[in-house]
């Protein structure tokens, strides 16, 4: 049932997320306690260092973490819970309600069918279309993610296109149902830079059609040219989250004032030293009791090494951290 | 398609032409030759024996000769039942085992995939434990054992079904020996589909087709089995043509009159000739199947269909 | 690497067999040959001091079962390693060299593959004499067949990742380059093959003594004993059952220590 309260439930809201993956020695909590809301029409990028967790969120999202991937706390998504939905609930959600975008496009389409049966398959599942209405509703798709020339496409097999037409076909398949959410992660990380550009044009024009965006990805450009929002992930737990402008003008994390200053980096000149965060982040298992950032952070304080800091709000940002920096402070 | 088909069966007469000729010369390896009984024959018999098959030529020449024979579709007289040429003998016993082996492939395959798709399904449960374990045995269990087994137990003890023989027209007769026959493919097929689907599953198109939305029988059928029975299909070509040109063991535990004793005796009693056609039918057929499953294969996945190797 | 409990349990089940194969025969009076005409065809029991009682000579099978265990599974695992050492050398060749060698070489495995393997088998026995090291030579001669083609696939993915490719930019020759990169990464999928292999072999030497063209009497392997055990199985069916029960069980054994294996090596697996 849809809430009908004065402020409108949020079309995603994740509370208390915990990702856990293996068994046993091999355990990994991928994703620890991360609280993260999504309104209509929004457009989220999250980032972190590979490692992060951001895959997992992403799969978690629409339930596809596979049979090893154990998920707590609770995904509220238009208004029903999915953790623990009956499978075909969740199926009458996937690509329905919530598109995916996967990585490398190579490998997320199956080789062996069209791309018109791949995409006309999304609407026959649903109950949309089926038949020539579905092959019309897919070559419209094509059109409108500006694939060239879409009516001969549709009869082409995926090793016969390039990588950028690939993701597009990958981007069609998500948007064909009108879902309310499209979760990218990396969409654009196989790609080449210039390909890159138009494929970040097709989830503007999303956004602005009423779509959603989770834009997962580890390139701060690619979120501050496409999402208002942005949301950092650090070895697991959410660290910070605001408007992207605010986040990267004046980051309030170490660890975001780190990436945002990496990222700079690359616009100075060469002989200017290099900043990179020094230290890695931890591994697989062994997690610190404390902030996970600590060992690393150059302004940890003596309770970081035992205390997880909690995310606080302070209007329309949030930050987990016991010593965050100031505006214009640097770490 | 149809260019590729076509290119496909032009490579396949060189490989015919050299399994021909290499066969030729590896039964003339052995020492001894077909009249080489336990009563030595008279020196004057044999060479007349000898002469009246051509064995006395030279090799080369034999060589040029039966090849021009098969040209013609002739494979020569049996050098020890002198009474049938090697053609009449195929086309008595090779309806017998095509028979016998159609229907066993058809159960192996019909039992054998399903099977194999619920051991995957079901990994590491109940289910799956005890098919792995049946096919274990299958696969351990020579057929000289399952066939006299099967024959004591349902011919000699429960009278169910007869225990040998072969009259056109009593499908009771071919009851058992299918079964025998089918059961090693039959318990390979299921530890092969079953690892090619888990192998399939992990591929990342199956979790876009999830994510899609698709019922779990539409990705199993239509994401999961295709590239998945690939292999499978490449290990059923030789196989076929092993199972279709006969079983030893299973046509003479059930006396059936099948081409299945024809290589063993042959080569034992060096009668070249009969050697020779188990050898090419046995090649024909491993050839014509082999195409076939590559053309099926090309037929699921794309990617196959450019004529230079994979 | 880590084993699942299938593959460490398959791996001390043949271990036991292995040691009983090794020092079981010495634990018993009897020779393998000998024969104890008070005892014909007695059942397994502790009475007549044969344990698993004998065959239609009075032949201890205790003993004789060991002994076949022992030459079966050397059989097979000489067998296993012939058809290894060719196949990944003519498979990593072919693959490595890609193009036209490739395809050379291919077709002809194509040609030996058209030919039924009992053919080679039998022609093997018939020209070499029937020795238990014909009898292995013949079936790994046929066994490196499907290695090569095993072989020759993951080669030609190998090839084309990025550390062979960086070796072979920078200027390492050919065979080092097979020898240091390509052959120790085929090590993960042959090895599976092998345990797959092994129980196969073992049947098809079973075979062949079916056939009389196997381990020749009185030496024992599982195969000859089998075949006579099938052959008395309604009046000593003992003497199919303690064999096939070996059979069976290294089998078995040989079949989850390479399931566990895959597992092991497969990167998919939480
Ligand atoms: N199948 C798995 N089994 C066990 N651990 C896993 C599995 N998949 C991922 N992990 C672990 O989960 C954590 C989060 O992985 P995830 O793939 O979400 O990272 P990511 O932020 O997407 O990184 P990248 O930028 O490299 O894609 C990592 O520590 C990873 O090692
Ligand atoms: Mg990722």
């Amino acid at each position: 049932m849809r809430s009908t309260r004065m402020t409108p439930e949020p079309l995603l809201a994740l509370r208390g997320l915990s990702v856990t993956l293996g068994r046993g020695a091999g355990e990994t909590r991928a994703l620890e306690d991360v609280s993260l809301t999504l309104a209509a029409a929004a457009r989220l990028g999250l980032v972190g260092e590979s490692g992060a967790g951001k895959s997992q969120l992403a799969l978690a999202i629409a339930g596809l973490g596979g049979p090893a991937a154990r998920v707590s706390g609770s995904i509220r998504f238009e208004g029903a819970e999915l953790v623990g939905a009956p499978e075909p609930r969740l199926r009458r959600v996937r690509g329905a309600r919530i598109g995916m975008v996967f990585q490398d496009p190579g490998s997320a389409l199956a080789p062996h069918l069209t791309i018109g049966t791949q995409l006309a398959e999304v609407l026959v599942a649903h109950g949309r279309a089926r038949g020539a209405a579905a092959r019309a509703a897919a070559l419209a798709m094509l059109e409108r993610v500006r694939v060239p020339d879409p009516a001969a496409r549709l009869g082409q097999y995926p090793h016969e296109l390039s990588g950028g037409l690939r993701q597009r076909v990958l981007i069609a398949m998500a948007l064909i149902a009108g879902p309310s959410l499209l979760v990218a992660d990396e969409p654009t990380t196989a790609l080449d830079a210039t390909v890159e550009a138009g494929i970040l044009e097709l989830f503007r024009e999303a956004g602005s059609a009423g779509t959603a965006l989770l834009l997962v990805s580890h390139d701060l450009a690619v979120v501050a040219g496409v999402c208002e929002e942005i949301a950092v992930l650090y070895a697991g737990r959410l660290v910070e989250r605001g408007p992207v402008r605010a986040v990267l003008a004046t980051p309030r994390h170490p660890y975001t004032a780190g990436l945002a200053a990496a990222r700079l980096a690359l616009d100075t000149p060469l002989e200017a030293p290099l900043v990179a965060i020094p230290g890695q982040p931890p591994g697989r298992g062994a997690r610190p009791a404390g902030c996970a950032y600590a060992a690393r952070c150059p302004r940890s304080l003596p309770r970081c090494a035992h205390e997880v800091p909690p995310l606080e709000a302070a209007g329309a940002r949030a930050v987990a951290c016991f010593a965050p920096l100031g505006a214009g402070e640097r770490p | 398609m149809l260019r590729y088909v076509l290119g496909r069966l032009a490579g396949a007469v060189p490989t015919l032409f050299a399994v021909v000729t290499l066969a030729f010369l590896l039964v003339r390896l052995a020492p001894g030759g077909p009249f080489d009984q336990e009563q030595p024959l008279a020196p004057e018999v044999r060479a007349n024996l000898d002469r009246l098959y051509g064995l006395d030529r030279p090799l080369a020449e034999q060589y040029l000769r039966y090849l021009g024979g098969l040209a013609r579709g002739d494979l020569g007289p049996s050098l020890r039942l002198r009474d049938f040429t090697v053609r009449q003998l195929i086309a008595t016993g090779l309806p017998v085992s095509l028979t016998l082996g159609g229907l066993a492939l058809a159960l192996a395959v019909g039992l054998g995939v399903p099977l194999g798709v619920l051991a995957a399904r079901r990994r590491r449960g109940l289910a799956d434990r005890a098919l792995l374990f049946v096919a274990v045995l299958g696969l351990a269990i020579p057929a000289y054992v399952t066939a006299p087994v099967l024959a004591l137990v349902f011919g000699v003890h429960l009278h169910w079904l007869p225990v040998a023989g072969w009259e056109p027209g009593r499908p009771a007769d071919l009851v058992l020996p299918v079964l025998a026959l089918a059961l090693p493919t039959l318990a390979y097929l299921v530890r092969l589909v079953r690892a090619s689907v888990l192998e399939v599953e992990h591929e990342l198109h199956v979790r876009t087709a999830v994510a899609k939305g698709l019922a779990p029988a539409a990705v199993l059928v239509r994401h999961v089995l295709p590239p998945a029975l690939s292999p499978v299909l490449g290990y059923l070509g030789p196989a076929a043509a092993g199972i279709l040109t006969g079983s030893l063991v299973v046509e003479t535990v059930f006396g059936l009159p099948g081409m299945g004793r024809f290589l063993v005796q042959g080569a034992l009693n060096r009668d070249y000739t009969l050697v020779m056609g188990k050898v090419i039918v046995y090649a024909v057929l491993v050839i014509g199947l082999n195409l076939v499953v590559d053309v099926l294969q090309a037929l699921i996945d794309p990617r196959l269909r450019h004529p230079e190797r994979p | 690497m880590r084993l699942g409990g299938g593959a460490r349990l398959g791996l001390a089940v043949l271990a036991l067999v292995a040691a009983l194969a090794l020092f079981g025969p010495a634990a018993s009076p009897w020779r393998v040959d000998a024969l104890d005409w008070q005892h014909l065809a007695v059942p397994p029991g502790l009475e007549a001091g044969h344990w698993l009682g004998t065959d239609r000579l009075g032949r201890d099978l205790w003993v004789r079962t060991l002994a076949g265990v022992r030459v079966s599974l050397a059989i097979a695992l000489l067998a296993t390693l012939v058809s290894l050492v060719l196949g990944v050398g003519y498979g990593a060749i072919a693959g490595y060299a890609g193009g036209r060698t490739d395809a050379l070489m291919m077709r002809a495995v194509d040609v030996l593959y058209s030919l039924p393997y009992v053919f080679f088998v039998i022609l093997l026995t018939v020209v070499l004499g029937r020795a238990p090291t014909t009898v292995f030579l013949a079936i790994g001669a046929v066994g490196w067949l499907t290695m090569a083609r095993v072989v020759r696939g993951e080669t030609r993915r190998l090839r084309s990742r990025e550390f062979v490719e960086a070796a072979v930019a920078a200027g390492v020759p050919p065979g080092v380059v097979l020898a240091r990169h390509v052959v120790p990464n085929l090590l993960g999928p042959v090895l599976v093959y092998a345990t797959l292999t092994v129980p196969s072999l073992i049947v098809l030497e079973s075979f062949l003594s079916f056939l009389g063209l196997g381990v020749a009497e009185p030496a024992a392997s599982l195969g000859n004993l089998l075949a006579q055990g099938a052959q008395e199985m309604e009046t000593a069916p003992w003497m199919l059952v303690v064999p096939g029960a070996f059979l069976v069980a290294i089998v078995l054994a040989l079949g989850a220590l390479g399931e566990g294996l895959r597992d092991a090596l497969d990167p998919h697996d939480a």
